[in-house]
């Protein structure tokens, strides 16, 4: 082989591995998925506590549940449906709940692209509230 | 001609990205609208929902304190003696279509009323 031919092969060489080697890390990273956002929120109640009620505290909890996904954009991931989806799914975990206080949330946002999609957590205490009537001079 | 083609692709593809518009919702669930008196009795009173929108060409709208506040009194006002809302859905979305930016807010929940009062305390 003359040597300008022997050069140009073992570059084609070259370039063969370094494209299957960016190749084979872009499967990885597109099939494993890659986390691009998270947000996160400290709060004292889900729901309103009527100040004519009793609050009892049950137990703790703790739900993963998916979120919304998207297509060529992010999720719509930070939105009252996410919230609602997610506090329905704490109430759900703890029989007897219907408020939960003193609680954390993170929201995740993954992607491989052009697909998105997220998932809600969160953990708190459940509570059951039970609601009357309570008497005031007027 | 294969270069008029190529162009003419990626014109077609901007074209239809801009056609398509784009929308961003942002929100979260809400306990109370206002503050509660702990010396009170709350009483719901049903289901309410308002929502206002504002468009402009080329920049984005302006959104004033008293536009929200026009969102909160049209929901009260569809529940008769409400002066609160509970555990309502407060989102906002953001979209662009042609160049005419559009905000809208939205609010979805419990109108309650809330009636003040003095609750004996030991001292």
């Amino acid at each position: 082989m003359y040597p300008l031919a022997r050069y140009q092969e073992k570059l084609r060489m070259k370039m063969h591995v370094i494209t299957s080697l960016c190749v084979g890390l872009g499967a990885v990273l597109a099939f494993t998925g890659c986390q691009s956002s998270q947000y996160i929120d400290h709060s004292p109640q889900t729901y309103f506590d009527f100040p004519n009620s009793n609050v009892k505290p049950i137990g703790p909890v703790k739900v993963e549940v998916p979120g919304p996904s998207g297509f060529f954009k992010p999720p719509d991931m930070i939105t009252s449906d996410s919230d609602q989806t997610v506090y329905a799914a704490a109430i759900k975990a703890q029989p007897g709940a219907n408020l939960i206080v003193n609680y954390t949330k993170i929201y995740k946002a993954y992607s491989f692209f052009p697909f998105t999609w997220s998932k809600l957590q969160l953990q708190g205490t459940a509570c059951s509230m039970d609601v009357g009537t309570q008497v005031l001079k007027q | 001609m294969k270069q008029i083609s190529k162009i003419t692709t990626v014109f077609g593809i901007i074209a239809i990205s801009a056609l398509s518009g784009c929308s961003v919702k942002m929100g979260h669930v809400v306990p109370h609208s206002a503050f509660v008196y702990p010396n009170s009795n709350v009483k719901t009173l049903g289901p309410v929902a308002a929502e206002k929108s504002k468009t402009a060409f080329f920049v984005a709208p302006t959104w004033e304190f008293n536009d929200t506040e026009e969102v909160y009194n049209q929901a009260l006002a569809k529940a008769n003696g409400a002066n609160l809302l509970i555990d309502y859905k407060e989102d906002t979305t953001f979209s662009t279509f042609l160049m005419f930016n559009t905000i809208n807010y939205r609010i979805d929940g419990t109108a309650a009323k809330m009636d003040v009062g003095e609750k004996p305390l030991g001292q």
